[in-house]
């Protein structure tokens, strides 16, 4: 192996990767069996568990491409000189080709295609990669300026090195048109990440609440959240009392409030006045929940008045 | 061997209920299941819990449901219950929706009978918004002949609609109550003519089990989970059982 050039940690790598791709492969060869032979189908479990063992294989083969970036992308692949060539020129031209296949190509484009027409943006699914000093800097990585895929003359004035396709290694680093633009959104989302650290999440109001004039805030909360506001509690006493809905109940159940965490809102009370009359009237509105139980016993809304009422818990 | 309902009782408000069912959709994973069901509310006229003979015949016969008929027999024999007979009339509102005349009611589907219990009193070995209760379920085609002969009278009837779902052997269930407006039988499958009892909806979460405290330890325990688990989005609260009393009490002499 001497003739190679590398030293044996590489070669090692190679192995590995080599390995990966193995069990990737049969991976996907055991779940084609599963779904070809499970009648109708495998379970939803065996296809969960295929989908994660599939992810895991191609995440581990990811990390290993990461790590040996440095060395799969200066490997070259040649043919060594006693290799029948004339002979066996088929398997030669397969095993050396780098542009993926016609109809992988193909796929590959549908499967993009379709990814857009559910609205998933395709650039999203290119694996990230950060091609290091390639990488040339603009004002926002703002998605309106780049072409749409596809487009072979990328017209949008891109410097640096775009089309990525001849710098395929044999490593198979795959290689993405929009590494550029990758790292013109992180820029542009540290940048904002930074700001918002710094100034904006300590501000208890927005841009458009302080506009709106904070007084006029509400928060669903007793207290104030600015210097003392006494005009918050005010607000925010009224607010309960009107978003009662009529609360007026026995042993008071409270509505709950969704200033706190947003719990659903859960069944209306109604006025606990005495419901009586056997036979069914017109639908009343000021039913509780234990009328209807009642119902759905016995077939009558004759609710005894030594029936304890039902209280909402305090939550 | 009797075999108990455990639930939790919670209740949706009409507006709310479009998110209840999308949240219980995604928790069991599933579709809901749209139904509706006619019940009809029975008692005897006679509230003396005098035997009941057919029930007693029933009982003798080699079916599945012998023994049931059995238990409720005796247990109707020591006191008078209200009674529900429950026909599921999904298909037919469905016909009746599209306009197509709709199958005569019953046709070909069992009615099923059901005696609920009062629900048991609340104890230190399980919380106060469980409600468990004694049930018997029997479907049989002859209900109706069966139940005219031993003189059950119809007492009110009205409509469920319910949504359900289920998991782990817990059944999710939504249910409306509607009083139905006509007496008229060919307008029963009427929507319009269904008014509903009140702005809400009832969600229990029910289990079976049978007598055994290991599984009612089971079941308890998978409740309290649920509740658990929505808290602060469903309020599982405690009812009083003599709001769900079944029993037909006799008036004092």
């Amino acid at each position: 192996m001497s003739s190679l050039g590398l030293a044996p940690d590489e070669v090692r790598q190679l192995d590995v990767l080599r390995q990966r791709l193995a069990q990737l492969v049969s991976s996907l060869q055991s779940l084609h069996e599963s779904v070809a032979t499970a009648q109708p189908l495998p379970t939803r479990e065996s296809l969960q568990a295929s989908t994660t063992i599939l992810q895991r294989s191609i995440s581990s083969i990811q990390d290993l491409m990461k790590e040996n970036a440095h060395l799969f992308q200066r490997l070259a692949l040649h043919p060594s000189t006693n290799f029948p060539g004339r002979e066996h020129e088929g398997i030669l031209t397969t095993l050396l080709r780098k542009k993926p296949e016609l109809e992988m190509e193909q796929r590959v484009e549908a499967a993009r295609e379709a990814a857009r027409a559910a609205g998933v943006d395709p650039r999203e699914l290119a694996p990230a990669r950060r091609r290091g000093g390639a990488a040339a800097r603009r004002d926002g990585g703002d998605g309106g300026e780049y072409g749409g895929y596809g487009d072979e003359d990328d017209g949008d004035g891109v410097e640096g090195d775009v089309d990525d396709d001849d710098d395929d290694d044999d490593g198979g680093v795959p290689s993405d048109r929009f590494n550029e633009y990758w790292a013109d959104v992180r820029h542009a989302a540290e940048t904002a990440i930074r700001k918002y650290i710094e100034t904006q999440a300590m501000d208890p109001y927005t841009a458009e609440e302080r506009r709106m004039g904070v007084e006029n805030v509400r928060t669903g909360l007793r207290r104030a959240l600015d210097e003392g506001d006494e005009e918050d509690d005010e607000e925010d006493e009224d607010e309960d009392e009107d978003d009662d809905e009529d609360e007026d109940m026995e042993g008071g159940g409270g509505q709950f409030k969704t200033g706190g965490g947003g719990a659903m809102p859960l069944g209306p009370e109604g006025q606990a006045a005495g419901v009586g009359g056997g036979v069914p009237g017109q639908g009343q509105p000021d039913l509780l929940p234990d009328h209807l139980l009642l119902f759905a016993a016995r077939g009558d809304i004759d609710l005894p008045a030594n029936v304890t009422r039902s209280k909402a818990n305090a939550y | 061997m009797v075999l108990y309902e455990v639930y939790l009782t919670a209740a949706v408000s009409d507006a709310d209920a479009p998110k209840a069912r999308a949240l219980l959709g995604g928790v069991t994973e599933m579709s809901e299941r749209h139904q509706f069901t006619k019940v009809r509310y029975l008692q005897r006229e006679d509230p003396k819990p005098n035997s009941l003979d057919r029930f007693k015949e029933l009982a003798k016969e080699k079916s599945p449901n012998a023994s049931r008929w059995e238990q409720l027999h005796q247990i109707l024999s020591k006191q008078s219950y209200i009674l529900q007979e429950r026909v599921n009339i999904t298909n037919e509102v469905a016909s009746a929706n599209s306009g197509m005349p709709p199958p005569p009611l019953s046709a070909n589907k069992p009615p099923l009978l059901k005696w609920n219990d009062w629900p048991d009193p609340q104890t230190q070995s399980y919380p106060a918004f469980i409600t468990q209760r004694k049930t018997i379920e029997i479907a049989d085609r002859r209900l109706n002949k069966i139940l005219a002969d031993s003189k059950f009278g119809t007492k009110s009837q009205s409509i469920e609609e319910s949504y359900s779902w289920s998991l782990k052997n817990v059944e999710y269930t939504l249910t409306k109550f509607y009083y139905i407006t006509t007496a008229d039988p060919q307008h029963i499958l009427d929507q319009t003519s269904w008014q509903p009892l009140a702005p809400m909806w009832i969600l229990f979460v029910r289990l079976h089990s049978d007598h055994s405290p290991e599984r009612m330890r089971q079941v308890q325990a998978q409740l309290k989970e649920v509740r658990e688990r929505f808290f602060g989005i469903f309020d599982f609260r405690v009812f009083d059982r003599r709001a769900q009393d079944t029993r037909i009490m006799q008036p004092r002499p």
